[in-house]
């Protein structure tokens, strides 16, 4: 190894320096460590770089999803039917390889950029969009959050509404601060009265305010975007009329292929860890003598490639399944019918269900229905679902929602069965039934084949 | 100057409606006797039964997972146990047809079945409808016992799912033309049937493979190790599963179960087109290999 640097160190001693004069050769060797210092130093602090980005509020099942798409994104995904944002942007961009991707510098660099929006298909021009203030703003109901796309004039005036909101908190949240301060010197004061002996009154404790419903992006602007499913291109053309760089992009609108209604299944003995049955296809199978709780959501089936790219446009074409069901909002406004051929028709009641910690050092819970408590009138139910109980084995039911105002409803009947014990020894019985087969006709024709043939007459 | 007509009188329509006549009844009489032998042989009914045991055990795993579990959220219900019987029964179905043209040859009997008024067409269709004849018959026997099983567990057995069966004898053609091009072109039948081994192996190991190393981790987590090996596997399953009957018949199944109707016809229409092709091919395979061993 030596030897190899050392006939090495010689070679480019021959021939790089050696050509020179001796006290050039110095001069030399100091510019070539300049050049190669700079251009190391340069790689460290110049890693981010200017580009021209599009910021996207994508609309998904579940509400907004926020992404960007860098230069090396040549194609944008959007649900088609939807109103989604493109906020042509500059920003400093910068590679990281941890996840094998680009990141924005947000903080440091967001310039939204002049221009017009042209969406075009086959080559002709589509749309323009005009460029609008918009946000997003969203609101908690139970488990679930909701988020609304506000644009233009009333985007502004429920921003507006949201700094007021968010003022009065702080304001409010001072107060009580202040309130709180008070209190606490008073029952110091008090406890301190009580140790000598006189009778005091505790001040009721001032109030937290309660916290702001809702939740923004703040304002900004962009193109609201919202076509049919198809291949489209887009760009931003400038002021002067020119295409800004970097703008060409492909923009690929795609549709759901399938709705229909599924359900969040809940097992009383692992309520932590629910089931989803999306799929209509799909059947519940269930054990004897146990309780589900069903929660019935919306739910699409979209293909899986473009929705996973919608959400992080700079995936690396993923692998997988080409479909995917994805879970959407709870069903408030609807009843469960539940139909087998033993039994009348039954009706089921979304009803709200509590779950209670076992006391104790065991391990456990009960889940309870849900009483409203008016001292606490916050307090929501853990569960909000149709209560299925599975009895004993050989049941066999199907579900379905039926919406409460008689609308039509997509598909949600499935099949729920309670099934019997595992029994492998009949389960393998079938198999033998094509062997005695088998052994009656080949026995028969052997026997047939050696008889003289007036005998089988 | 003397001139000679040599003209061969064209056949008249009576004799061509003769000679289809032949050939059909031809087809009739060895597909019969094809599905005759094929009862009277014990692979048939191994072949049902190790699909009714492999189907038997799929469902007692589900059974017991319910039992420790309490909750199973079966998907597609007995879409995996059919897929397997009709897996099963098309590779009974394909090595038979494998067999079909190479063994005979080998033996002798090719050559004085010639001397009937059999041709080249006529033994391959009769081969043809009898390989789907048997794959019919012997799925008739086959999926009552996976619904048998489905009762005495009491998992639902979908009618949808037995729908999705109704196209998988067009598949069945699709196996039996391969094998029947592998056996007309085949040298003996020993060399067929390691020809038709290599594929089948081929044919389940690009899937697996592709699947295998989809489940191996990264190397490190800046280099992918099998990135060009496992694309490479997912374009010949991409392949596989236009060309392959057993992929077409499991897509075709998994299709009709999720009413993917644009997906089903154009598998279907690729069965089709295949099973011509792979008939074609054998027709002159046979023509060109002769009947002689």
């Amino acid at each position: 190894m030596g030897w190899v640097c050392r006939n090495w160190l010689a070679t480019a001693w021959s021939f790089t320096l050696k050509p020179f004069a001796p006290k050039l050769r110095w001069f030399f060797l100091f510019g070539l460590i300049f050049l190669f210092g700079t251009n190391i130093a340069a790689a460290d602090t110049h890693r981010a770089q200017r580009a021209f980005v599009y910021g996207i509020n994508a609309a998904v099942e579940t509400g907004y999803t926020g992404a960007f798409a860098p230069p090396s994104v040549t194609t944008i995904y959007l649900l088609a039917g939807t109103t989604n944002i493109l906020s042509p942007r500059i920003t400093d961009i910068y590679f990281w390889p941890i996840t094998n991707e680009y990141k924005a510098s947000w903080e440091l660099t967001n310039e939204p950029v002049i221009g017009q929006l042209e969406i075009l298909r086959n080559d002709r021009l589509l749309q323009t969009p005009a460029s609008r203030p918009y946000t997003l703003q969203s609101r908690s109901r139970g488990t679930a959050t909701e988020t609304r796309l506000i644009i233009g004039d009333e985007a502004i005036a429920a921003h507006t509404k949201f700094i007021g909101l968010q003022n009065a908190y702080g304001e409010a949240a001072h107060a009580y601060y202040d309130a709180q301060q008070k209190w606490l010197a008073t029952v110091s004061d008090i406890n301190k009265q009580k140790l000598s002996g006189n009778a005091v009154i505790v001040p009721p404790q001032p109030r937290q305010p309660e916290p702001i419903p809702i939740y923004s992006n703040g304002l900004s602007s962009g193109f609201p975007v919202n076509l049919i499913a198809g291949t489209y291109r887009i760009q931003l053309r400038a002021p002067d009329g020119t295409i800004v760089n970097d703008s060409a992009r492909a923009l690929e609108v795609f549709e759901a292929r399938r709705t229909a209604i599924g359900y969040e299944v809940l097992p009383e003995t692992r309520w932590t860890t629910p089931d989803q049955v999306l799929d209509p296809g799909d059947a519940i199978v269930g054990s004897p003598n146990s309780q589900l709780y069903l929660i019935p959501h919306l739910v699409t089936e979209y293909p899986a490639l473009p929705y996973s790219l919608l959400q992080s446009p700079q995936q690396q074409s993923p692998d997988g399944a080409e479909w995917r069901w994805i879970l959407g909002a709870p069903l408030t406004d609807v009843e469960l019918l539940v139909t087998s051929e033993s039994s009348p028709i039954k009706r089921e009641q979304l009803n709200g269900y509590k779950v209670e910690q076992q006391s104790g050092a065991q391990l456990g819970y009960s889940i309870k229905p849900f009483v409203f408590d008016s001292e606490r009138p916050g307090l929501a139910p853990d569960i909000s679902g149709f209560s299925v109980s599975l009895k004993q084995p050989g049941d066999a039911f199907r579900i379905a929602v039926i919406a409460r105002d008689s609308t039509t409803s997509p598909e949600s009947t499935r099949l729920v069965r309670v099934s019997y014990p595992p029994r492998l020894f009949l389960l393998l019985i079938p198999t033998l039934v094509p062997i005695i087969l088998g052994v009656i006709v080949i026995h028969r024709r052997r026997t047939t084949a050696r008889l003289p043939r007036k005998l089988l007459i | 100057m003397l001139s000679v007509n040599f003209k061969i009188p064209a056949k008249t329509t009576r004799q061509v409606a003769d000679g289809l006549q032949q050939r059909k009844r031809t087809i009739q009489i060895l597909a019969f006797q094809e599905v005759t032998d094929a009862f009277r042989g014990w692979a048939l009914y191994l072949s049902a039964s190790i699909a009714a045991t492999i189907s038997a055990f799929y469902v007692f795993n589900a059974t017991s997972f319910v039992a420790n579990s309490g909750l199973l959220i079966l998907q597609r219900p007995f879409l995996i146990p059919l897929s397997i019987t009709a897996t099963v029964t098309l590779l009974y179905v394909i090595t038979r047809a494998t067999l079909a043209i190479a063994r005979p040859r080998e033996q002798g009997v090719l050559r004085v079945l010639f001397f009937a008024p059999v041709d080249s067409i006529g033994l391959l269709g009769a081969h043809l409808f009898s390989g789907t004849a048997i794959y019919t018959l012997l799925m008739v026997i086959s999926v009552p016992l996976v619904y048998f099983q489905s009762l005495i567990t009491n998992l639902p057995f979908p009618a949808v799912v037995l729908l999705s069966l109704i196209v998988s004898p067009l598949f069945a053609t699709l196996a039996v033309s391969i094998g029947l091009f592998i056996s007309s072109t085949a040298s003996s039948s020993r060399s067929a049937i390691l020809l038709i081994g290599t594929i089948l192996l081929f044919a389940l190991l690009i899937p697996t493979g592709y699947n295998a190393l989809l489940n191996v981790p990264q190397s490190s987590r800046f280099y992918d190790a099998t990135y060009v090996l496992r694309k490479l596997l997912r374009l010949a399953r991409v392949l596989l599963d236009w060309v392959s009957p057993f992929s077409l018949l499991i897509g075709t199944m998994d299709d009709c179960v999720r009413h993917g109707w644009a997906d089903f016809t154009q598998k279907v229409l690729a069965g089709l087109l295949g099973s011509f092709i792979w008939v074609g091919f054998a027709v002159i395979g046979l023509q060109r290999r002769g009947v002689l061993p």
